[in-house]
């Protein structure tokens, strides 16, 4: 039998023939970007691949095409609904057709997309990540560090030129209360392959200089759209957690926590959002010592208030009983004199008109000492009542004194700056969660009070108060 | 202790103890006059770190500049 004998292009065509005709529906082919490019007329190609179980080596390869009308359409889809750039290293389901050319020779021609696999295996990765993290032990140390009562020295990671590192530190320094932050930049490239890296070179330039600062806030912000993958990378994760700072995140992802978000001592939104984290819990102690001035100085108030009534009532009671006093010695010299007039009068009647002289005598002698018992008695009298005026009056200064210092510390001057006071059940409030929905609460003013019902209680990290009407 | 070295912990923990011994009617009037001075003063020192920026802290962030 003569055997055929063809061009290499008429047996190209010929198996083009045979795949258009055995493959002429589309399939959904599961696989991983491991190469991407975009030429300039916007048609994307790819290579896909497929690695064995155990992640070492190739089983399968194939080269991709999306022609540029539907790359146009797809790719916009396909970010906003994962949140994730399309590239390298993901993984997707793709509706595909394989094509044959005779010259360029096998590929899949890529029509369609479906998001929901890319994010069920990112959801996958992110949940193994999450594990061997736990397994570590690490998951919850950075959760564990104590953020500083007053975090006012920051050391901040973040790319210079980003608006969100612009908008973080004019927040910061412009904040309504005037508080006074220290933040210190680390530079480090925020997104795409090289971000891991260089977020890790960054902490670790911190990590000598960690006693100087009370947290380390991790910022990324403004701009287009990116490639946020670093922020579930293990390494980075890792370093995180296991910072012996407390890291705040304002990453602005748009989607789900990512691993560094969920490791991070505390997870914000924005840097915006970070700032302003910052500066309530700056004006949160400020209150709380405000707070604990005024429950001094209205304590103290009470106390010097009741030991006037004191002093008053132990006056009311002292002077009748200091004048009876003096009364009655009087009396009694009063009755030693005459008792004492009789009795010479008597003698001087006895001892006939020859003492005459004597009874002079001696009648003058007891008119002296008549009279100076009863200076004696006066200036008792008149030493008695001064000392005790003084002794009051030195009472009097006292009070004045401790009146005077605690207008220092005077709750109306902290009222008036727009702070309020929450209380509840009689006591003030510090810890939303120790309120129940539908307690009712009291918020003193400067001016007035409101009465409200809790409504919704959200946990410390949500920088707003919820009360119900 | 010079006064810029306390704490604002330390500051609040002292606070709160002498609000403590006030509630508990444990000083007498000469002594509540010194603890009330002394909130006073507490606060002052509170309020001076968190509104007026230390030199101090400024030098130590310039001179970290050098080190990198």
């Amino acid at each position: 039998m003569e055997q055929e004998r063809m061009t290499l292009r008429e047996f190209n065509l010929r198996v083009q023939q045979v795949i258009r005709d055995g493959l002429s529906a589309p399939c959904w082919v599961m696989a991983e970007i491991s190469e991407m490019m975009i030429n300039a007329s916007g048609h994307c190609y790819l290579e896909l691949v497929e690695k064995s179980p155990d992640d070492e080596g190739l089983v399968a390869r194939a080269r991709g095409i999306i022609w540029a009308y539907t790359f146009r359409m797809l790719q916009p889809y396909f970010e906003t609904t994962t949140g994730q750039t399309l590239r390298e290293g993901l993984k997707v389901l793709v509706k595909a057709k394989a094509e044959f050319h005779e010259l360029y020779g096998y590929s899949l021609n890529i029509s369609d997309i479906d998001p929901g696999y890319t994010l069920g295996d990112l959801a996958m990765q992110k949940a193994e990540t999450l594990r061997r993290l736990e397994k570590e032990g690490v998951l919850r140390m950075n959760q564990e560090t104590i953020l500083a009562l007053v975090p006012q020295k920051i050391a901040v990671v973040s790319s210079e030129t980003a608006a969100g590192y612009q908008d973080f530190i004019d927040q910061l320094s412009n904040n309504p209360y005037g508080y006074v932050f220290y933040t210190r930049l680390f530079p480090a490239i925020m997104q795409g392959k090289e971000a891991e890296q260089s977020i890790i070179r960054a902490l670790d330039h911190i990590f000598p200089f960690a006693h100087i600062f009370d947290a380390v806030v991790l910022i990324r912000g403004g701009g287009a759209r990116s490639d946020l993958a670093c922020y579930n990378q293990y390494w980075l994760a890792s370093h995180i957690a296991q910072f012996p700072l407390p890291v705040l995140t304002g990453i602005g992802h748009e989607r789900d926590e990512s691993v560094v978000d969920i490791v991070a001592h505390t997870r914000l939104k924005t840097p915006t959002a970070v700032a302003e984290f910052l500066i309530d819990r700056l004006a949160f102690f400020d209150e709380a010592i405000g707070s604990l001035s005024s429950r001094i100085a209205g304590k103290t108030r009470d106390i010097l208030r009741g030991k006037r009534q004191g002093l008053d009532q132990f006056a009311r009671i002292m002077a009748p009983l200091v004048y009876r006093d003096l009364d009655r010695k009087k009396d009694m010299l009063n009755r030693a004199g005459f008792r004492q007039r009789t009795a010479s009068q008597a003698l001087l009647h006895k001892n006939a008109l020859s003492l005459s002289e004597l009874g002079a005598v001696a009648k003058h002698s007891v008119r002296n000492a008549f009279q100076s018992r009863h200076q004696q008695a006066q200036k008792l009298s008149w030493q008695l009542s001064s000392g005790y005026r003084k002794w009051l009056m030195t009472k009097k200064f006292q009070i004045e004194m401790l009146n005077k210092s605690l207008r220092l510390t005077d709750p109306a001057n902290v009222l008036r700056r727009g702070f309020s006071i929450t209380m509840h059940r009689g006591k003030p409030l510090k810890d939303a969660c120790l309120t129940a929905a539908g307690d009712e609460i009291e918020t003193r003013l400067f001016r007035g009070k409101l009465i409200s019902t809790v409504r919704i209680i959200k946990k410390s990290e949500d920088t707003k108060k919820g009360s119900g009407p | 202790m010079t006064k810029k070295e306390i704490s604002y912990a330390e500051a609040i923990a002292e606070i709160e103890d002498i609000l403590g011994k006030i509630e508990n009617e444990e000083l007498d009037v000469d002594e509540l006059a010194r603890k009330v001075k002394r909130v006073s003063t507490l606060i002052g020192i509170c309020r001076e770190k968190l509104h007026t920026t230390e030199a101090e802290v400024e030098k130590i962030l310039k001179e970290m500049e050098g080190g990198e």
